[in-house]
């Protein structure tokens, strides 16, 4: 198994995990996207054969798929390319067969709901917020959000101001103990790593950006997701520090290209990375499925469409945060929001299309 | 204070945000000085615009309940002129409601009622001063 390979499947092994243990990562009030006034509803006996079942559909779908997608590729033999083309099917099948599993769920999980008596917590048109809490407090300062940029322009110093001193020839691959590929110099092959380096800062940006606040239309009240302040500064701080290990890296390419660098510098990053990742996803479980909401919960249900999509005309917010906990999607009530959905779908076909000419 | 909005209730959301910050200063749970959310912050955590929001703290403002300054936020101003004030309001809502659901259900313009209001002001205010 080549590297490019390995990346695919760890790449397909992540979508399907995060795709099946999907309810087990929201907070535990929350069910397939229906609120309910308690974490009980965690213990109830028919919400847990709802997720059984859920589990068994989910993994006999993703195993049948991934099956489908092995045989295919073992069989027919396809060129490299047609096997990246079958792969991204895959995934596109993986995610609508998950969507539509959710859908299905949620639908259970409404009725499920329906047939209980009304949880006195459940408030459905009122939002509580605490005044005294300043943005100081809340919110982290925008200054952190600089420790994006010193790594970011570095790169871009020795790749520009370094290009003429770079030799003809420069390193294209490493493998774990030295070069084992190399290219001949251009502008592009240069700046190619700075444009990963900067779309990927980019997003981490926005995700940073997005982080900061939360509006009380998703979380109900001061305590239905409790401590959630601490635990969105703490999310932030380990994006910025996961995108400094990633633009070391961009670094340490560029530096590579100037003189030879021991090609461990960049295999040791893996450690923090990894480290970083383990963190969000302890800080995650901490915050979002540990603490126990109390107080009156926002039934917000109606709102959300099919338990994903948000469609709110009265809430003036373009993002808001999942009523998961975690991520963050568009308010489909408002004009900017299709704008953006367009502008992506202009921005993927545009790529595939620049690419293929 | 916790600030609770109700979206189903007939009262617009800008008066139940001031009457909120007036019963917080009659019942003492807001001080002298207490800084609220920025009109921003507000309008983004309660998920109304922003315009909502601003009417309710220009109404404060022109009040005397709050003080928006440039730099520092906006301000709690619940000096004892104003706590008599908020206190004032907070008692005599109920009464007033009453008056007025009154005047409604026996057909009498609320013009009427303004111009009863600015007579007697005039009657009482004219002995006083």
């Amino acid at each position: 198994m080549n590297e490019a390979d390995l990346i695919l499947s760890a790449t397909w092994i992540l979508v399907a995990v995060l795709l099946i243990i999907q309810p087990w990562l929201t907070r535990k009030n929350v069910l397939f996207g229906v609120v309910f006034g308690n974490d009980n509803i965690w213990k109830d006996k028919n919400a847990k054969q709802i997720r059984q079942r859920y589990l068994y559909a989910m993994v006999f779908g993703t195993a049948g798929i991934t099956i489908l997608l092995i045989l295919y590729v073992t069989l027919a033999r396809p060129s490299e390319g047609t096997t990246v083309i079958a792969y991204l099917i895959g995934i596109a099948a993986l995610l609508i067969f998950g969507t539509a599993v959710f859908i299905a769920f949620h639908a259970q999980t409404c009725t499920l709901k329906a047939s209980q008596e009304l949880d006195a917590n459940l408030v459905s048109e009122k939002i509580s917020i605490e005044t005294s809490l300043s943005d100081k407090q809340t919110v982290i300062s925008a200054a952190w959000l600089l420790l994006f940029f010193p790594i970011l322009i570095a790169t871009y110093v020795v790749a520009i101001a370094g290009y003429p001193a770079m030799p003809a020839k420069i390193p294209a691959h490493y493998n774990s103990m030295a070069v084992d590929a190399w290219t001949v110099k251009s502008w592009s092959t240069v700046l190619a790593p700075l444009l990963t380096e900067t779309i990927s800062a980019a997003i981490l940006f926005v995700c940073c950006l997005l982080t900061r606040r939360a509006p009380a239309s998703v979380r109900g009240n001061p305590d239905a997701a409790p401590q959630y302040y601490r635990f969105r500064k703490y999310m932030i701080i380990l994006m910025i520090l996961l995108n400094i290990f990633m633009e070391l890296s961009f670094l340490f390419i560029e530096i590579g290209f100037l003189t030879p660098i021991s090609p461990l510098c960049s295999d040791l990053l893996i450690i923090p990375d990894l480290i970083l990742t383990v963190a969000i996803f302890y800080i995650y479980f901490r915050f979002v499925r540990v603490k126990k909401p109390k107080g009156p919960i926002l039934d917000d249900d109606a709102k959300w469409v099919l338990g994903m999509f948000y469609f709110n005309p009265a809430d003036p917010s373009g993002y808001i945060e999942k009523r998961t906990g975690i991520g963050h999607t568009l308010n489909f009530a408002r004009p900017t929001a299709w704008v953006i959905i367009v502008g992506i779908i202009v921005f993927v076909v545009g790529s595939i299309v620049a690419s293929t000419h | 204070m916790l600030l609770t909005i109700n979206f189903a209730s007939d009262e617009p959301i800008y008066m139940q945000i001031r009457n909120a910050v007036v019963t917080g200063i009659a019942t003492g749970v807001l001080h002298d000085g207490d800084t609220l959310p920025s009109v921003r912050t507000l309008g983004a955590e309660i998920g109304v615009n922003l315009h909502t929001v601003n009417k309710a703290y220009k109404l404060l403002q022109s009040e005397g309940f709050i003080e928006i300054l440039r730099n520092h936020g906006t301000v709690v101003h619940a000096g004892d002129a104003a706590k008599n004030a908020a206190q004032f309001l907070e008692n005599v809502g109920e009464s007033l409601h009453a008056v007025v659901s009154e005047a409604i259900t026996r057909g009498v313009d609320r013009s009427v009622i303004h111009k009863m209001i600015d007579n007697v002001y005039d009657e009482i205010g004219g002995k006083i001063s």
